[in-house]
């Protein structure tokens, strides 16, 4: 017996009872051995839970649910191996998640990142009963074997409360811990000790941006209505779905062109924008006034704040020359944009910035924007997708390869 | 900025004038006024109305700007230097929400209570009487920096003629202390917030007591029902126990802020909420911030004339309400009447934010 051993059982006098366990066995899963990377247990039982996701009436009235399903289906699990797998690449051991309290289905991304590289699986739900999470509840205990034995030894569902001395015990089990939240709670969670080769794996809070090449918006307009409304219903999906909630949702819009240009788009665009809000928003009545609070702060704590632009009361635009603080990027949601100007996509990459996730585009072409990024000695951003994929979940993510991130590569000589 | 003279003209009306049109000039040119002396006088809210008010036509009260109530949280703005400051004023701050801070200085002060004196004497009669508080006496301990709770002890204690506080500082009714107060005056009035009054009522139910109080008693409650609604606790429950413990007992429901101390909105014997003369409200659309047509649920806006050291004379609350009319109500009162449905929804955070 060496000194792990000795560890790990003494661990495992401490009890669990605090733990709501919601699926799955926890002994098990703190118990279970790695495996190689895109084992095809596991990717059968992925196949498998997205199959039954699909045919399920219920999960059926949840677009994330369903989109999740499509995430996961065979052919996109494929590709994943092809890209990511290796045969000399091995899992690394239980691992915790802690996910955000707000994103009924992130918890399920998070679980397939851990999954694919090898790895059971403890993840620690939000306190936050959604119906979704109901839903793959009832789904994992309907499945039948073989599938049923892996959900059981690769995944538990838990709740509890926030609790340290539980993390630091579920982490005394782990191989690898898994972080999505704000600084504040990354923070906190630094300060629980880990075994020494414990990886974790940090998702904290980021903001996004949107670029748009100004002359394309006049022109798609010229071109037809139809064409400008189909581009801005995706700045739509990127930005209202959440409330600008998600790091992925742009809060800074930069125009590239010149003066002129930006004029005419920008009104053409922000005014087109309020209409699709206006039209498919569901309006909760609290948010316009926290929007509206939210607004006055930003007022009166950015110093150099002037010329805000309203449209309707659905968006409202606040010009800027430096990136904004955290405090005010926490500021900017419900429908509040930053906006900037740059004459070129060239000049665009040379703005410092930090802490931004996604960059989207409109106007843009892939090539455009890949001759610029070979040219570039260093990049603000960690990914660039164009307008309406921002939410568009990868096995990379926030620059983390996560299957890389989450397994270990055997060497052979 | 020399000061108005619409003030006094407004300040000698009653709270509940029949002279509805005078009223309503008057206090639309006080308003304009107080947006001219804010904007003198802050710059924080000169920035807030130029940005957001961006051109405004001041045609009538519905055009005078407004600030979210929430504004307050986390920002001081003064209209004053802060040396002439008196005193701070914070919201209960309910539930994990950041507390309001407003600063008052003489002249505020003296109009709120000037105000509040009159709205009192109104509703309750000109005499000074007994005050019952179902509170703490600690918590009417004057300080430089107080509660929402001791604002509202002190504005009632106005018009008392004499005060007992009904609570000891363990929660435990003074019961036998009461029953001699309440031998020695034969007409009192009761006050408290709306959710200590529960609280002081149930703890006098578990120790099995009773008091007597005197019959045609009135009870003056306000504060907000959130923490009763925590408790899943009904208005119509709240009533009853009321009429348990003080029968045939008159209750009066009041609504009002701390961002707006002096001004309250009293229910009438219909039970509707009234604006005073020297306060108004106006019910906007939640989505639009137009105003909304009468009867359609939407944001409280309020305004009040006594806001002086800060700029709080309109604000935007977070809290829903219908209104019924202006002057017109059966009950005889005048001003806008309208009814409060609570808070608005704890906005849903879509997106990924922290693990709780």
């Amino acid at each position: 017996m060496n000194c792990e051993d000795v560890v790990m059982l003494s661990s495992n006098t401490v009890d669990f009872d605090s733990v709501n366990l919601l699926f799955g066995d926890l002994s098990k899963v703190l118990h279970s051995s790695p495996t190689r990377t895109f084992h095809s247990k596991i990717v059968d039982f992925l196949t498998t839970l997205s199959n039954s996701i699909l045919q399920d009436l219920e999960a059926s009235q949840y677009p994330d649910l369903t989109y999740f399903a499509f995430w996961i289906r065979a052919g996109n699990l494929d590709s994943w191996r092809d890209l990511h797998g290796n045969k000399f690449r091995f899992g690394l051991g239980p691992t915790l998640h802690i996910t955000p309290a707000n994103v009924p289905t992130n918890f399920l991304y998070s679980m397939v990142f851990g999954l694919v590289s090898g790895n059971s699986n403890v993840i620690r739900l939000p306190t936050k009963d959604f119906p979704q999470v109901k839903i793959i509840t009832r789904i994992l205990f309907s499945m039948e074997k073989p599938h049923s034995e892996i959900a059981y030894e690769k995944i538990a569902l838990v709740r509890y409360p926030k609790m340290d001395r539980l993390t630091s015990h579920l982490l005394s089990f782990c191989r690898a811990l898994i972080v999505w939240g704000s600084n504040e709670t990354v923070k906190e969670l630094r300060l629980i000790p880990k075994p020494p080769d414990c990886r974790e794996v940090v998702f904290n809070n980021k903001n996004s941006i949107l670029i748009i090449k100004a002359s394309e918006i006049q022109q798609m307009n010229r071109r037809s209505k139809k064409e400008l409304r189909a581009q801005l219903s995706k700045v739509y999906s990127d930005s209202f779905l959440f409330d600008q909630n998600g790091c992925s949702s742009p809060k800074v819009v930069f125009w590239i062109g010149d003066f002129d240009q930006i004029n005419t788009a920008r009104e053409l665009f922000w005014s087109e924008l309020a209409e699709i809000v206006k039209s498919k928003y569901e309006v909760d009545n609290g948010v316009m006034i926290r929007k509206f609070t939210n607004l006055s702060k930003l007022i009166l704590e950015k110093v150099d704040l002037k010329n805000i632009s309203l449209w309707g009361n659905f968006i409202y635009s606040i010009p800027i020359e430096t990136m904004p603080s955290e405090e005010e990027f926490s500021l900017c949601r419900f429908g509040i944009f930053f906006e900037n100007r740059c004459d070129s996509l060239e000049n665009f990459f040379k703005v410092p910035m930090e802490g931004i996730q996604t960059l989207s585009y409109i106007g843009f072409k892939k090539t455009d924007l890949h001759e610029n990024l070979r040219e570039l000695e260093s990049v603000g951003v960690d990914r660039i997708v164009p307008a309406g994929e921002a939410f568009q979940m990868s096995l990379i993510w926030d620059g983390i390869d996560c299957v890389s991130t989450l397994s270990k590569l055997i060497s052979l000589r | 900025m020399k000061p108005s003279e619409n003030l006094s003209s407004l300040l000698e009306l009653e709270a509940y004038t029949s002279k509805t049109k005078r009223r309503d000039a008057l206090f639309f040119q006080e308003m304009k006024y107080l947006v001219d002396l804010h904007r003198e006088s802050s710059e924080s809210y000169k920035k807030l109305c130029d940005e957001i008010f961006q051109d405004a036509q001041f045609v009538d009260i519905s055009n005078i700007p407004f600030l979210p109530v929430g504004i307050f949280k986390n920002s001081t703005l003064l209209s004053i230097k802060s040396v002439n400051l008196t005193k701070k004023v914070s919201s209960s701050g309910t539930s994990n929400q950041k507390k309001s801070e407003i600063i008052i200085d003489r002249e505020t002060s003296m109009l709120q209570r000037q105000i509040l004196s009159k709205q009192l004497r109104s509703i309750l009669g000109p005499t000074r009487f007994p005050l019952v508080v179902f509170d703490k006496e600690s918590m009417n301990v004057a300080r430089n920096e107080f509660s929402a709770r001791t604002a509202g002890i002190r504005g009632f204690s106005l018009v008392a003629s004499e005060i007992f506080f009904a609570i000891n500082e363990d929660n435990s009714m003074k019961d036998k202390e009461l029953r001699e107060f309440l031998r020695k005056n034969k007409r009192v009035i009761l006050f408290g917030f709306t959710w200590k009054i529960w609280e002081a009522l149930e703890v006098l139910e578990a120790t099995g007591k009773s008091i007597d109080f005197p019959l045609d008693s009135v009870l003056v409650h306000g504060g907000g029902w959130k923490k009763l609604e925590n408790l899943k606790i009904s208005k119509q429950e709240f009533s009853s126990k009321v009429n348990r413990h003080i029968p045939e007992c008159r209750v009066i429901n009041y609504y009002g802020m701390v961002e707006q101390a002096g001004s309250i909105y009293f229910e009438c014997k219909l039970g509707f909420l009234h604006s005073s003369s020297y306060a108004d409200v106006i019910i906007r659309d939640s989505t639009s911030f137009k105003v909304a047509p009468l009867g359609q649920l939407g944001l409280i806006q309020v305004m009040s004339l006594a806001a002086r050291s800060y700029p709080g004379h309109s604000l935007l609350t977070e809290d829903l309400g219908t209104l019924f009319g202006r002057d017109d109500c059966n009950c005889g009162l005048s001003g806008a009447y309208f009814h409060v449905f609570g808070r608005v929804k704890n906005v849903e955070l879509r997106g990924c934010s922290d693990a709780i």
